[in-house]
């Protein structure tokens, strides 16, 4: 494979200005706050040998999961567990801020479940994780997400072996 | 929003000892934000891993994100995927 070029990130921060200011015409007093520290945990073992772990926050959950909260005005930080052999029959999407026509019909477009079992398959990883995470991106105050869902997912995916985890937003 | 959502927990995530990697329709987001690492993609809010149906394009991108996983250097670098949004002209 060729090498994969890095981003021009050239007016960038301009088009996250503009973003931002949308954002906080309709939601006032949304705060960004960047991550302060970037963490790196450079990979330790080829992905052939790696556990492949996937997280979205395209609203992603089982049928006979408890839907996200559209109707919250500050989000939903909630989080839905799914195990590795679920079925993308069992899976829907909860998210009414982004066109999910797509995921609907194929829930791979934005949790790539089948695809990494295939990628298991072919032993270009190792194995699919016991377990994912899907979760509802649509979440104006950060400090829940920090505070609980983001310090139990780290946890729940090292205790589950994981050494890659895939993150799609939708 | 999803993107803001989705690097808040990617680097905490990788604070706990787990390589990380996400894929971006917003790298503005994602590049101000700041994550462990990331690959951007030329495709719709709804399609990060391409479209419906499409089986070989979405195991590609999987595997061009894993390649990230394995190969990026140094936090907060982020890749851009060689594929463009086709299915308005064909």
């Amino acid at each position: 494979m060729a090498e994969l070029p890095l981003l021009q990130t050239e007016g960038l921060q301009q088009k996250f200005e503009r973003w931002l200011g949308v954002v906080r015409d309709l939601h006032h007093g949304f705060a960004f706050q960047p991550n302060g520290t970037v963490h790196w945990t450079p990979l330790r073992n080829p992905l052939k040998s790696c556990r492949v772990a996937l997280v979205t926050t395209a609203g992603v959950h089982r049928k006979d999961q408890l839907r996200f909260n559209m109707e919250d005005p500050h989000g939903d930080p909630s989080f839905r567990e799914l195990r590795g052999d679920v079925r993308c029959n069992e899976l829907m999407v909860t998210h009414d801020h982004y066109n999910h026509a797509d995921a609907d019909r194929d829930i791979n477009c934005v949790f790539p479940i089948d695809r990494v079992r295939e990628l298991a398959a072919a032993g270009e990883i190792g194995e699919v994780s016991p377990l994912h995470f899907g979760m509802m991106g649509f979440i104006t105050d950060p400090a829940p997400l920090l505070e609980r869902t983001a310090p139990y997912l780290a946890q729940a995916l090292v205790a589950a072996g994981v050494d890659v985890a895939v993150f799609t937003p939708g | 929003m999803c993107h803001r959502s989705v690097g808040l927990v990617q680097n905490h995530v990788e604070s706990a000892g787990i390589t990380t990697v996400c894929v971006t329709m917003r790298p503005e987001i994602t590049f101000t934000l700041g994550v462990p690492r990331a690959a951007a993609i030329r495709f719709p809010l709804g399609n990060p891993m391409g479209e419906a149906g499409k089986p070989e394009q979405q195991r590609m991108i999987l595997s061009e994100l894993l390649r990230v996983a394995a190969e990026a250097t140094e936090p907060g670098q982020i890749f851009e995927l060689p594929y463009r949004w086709r299915r308005m002209e064909g």
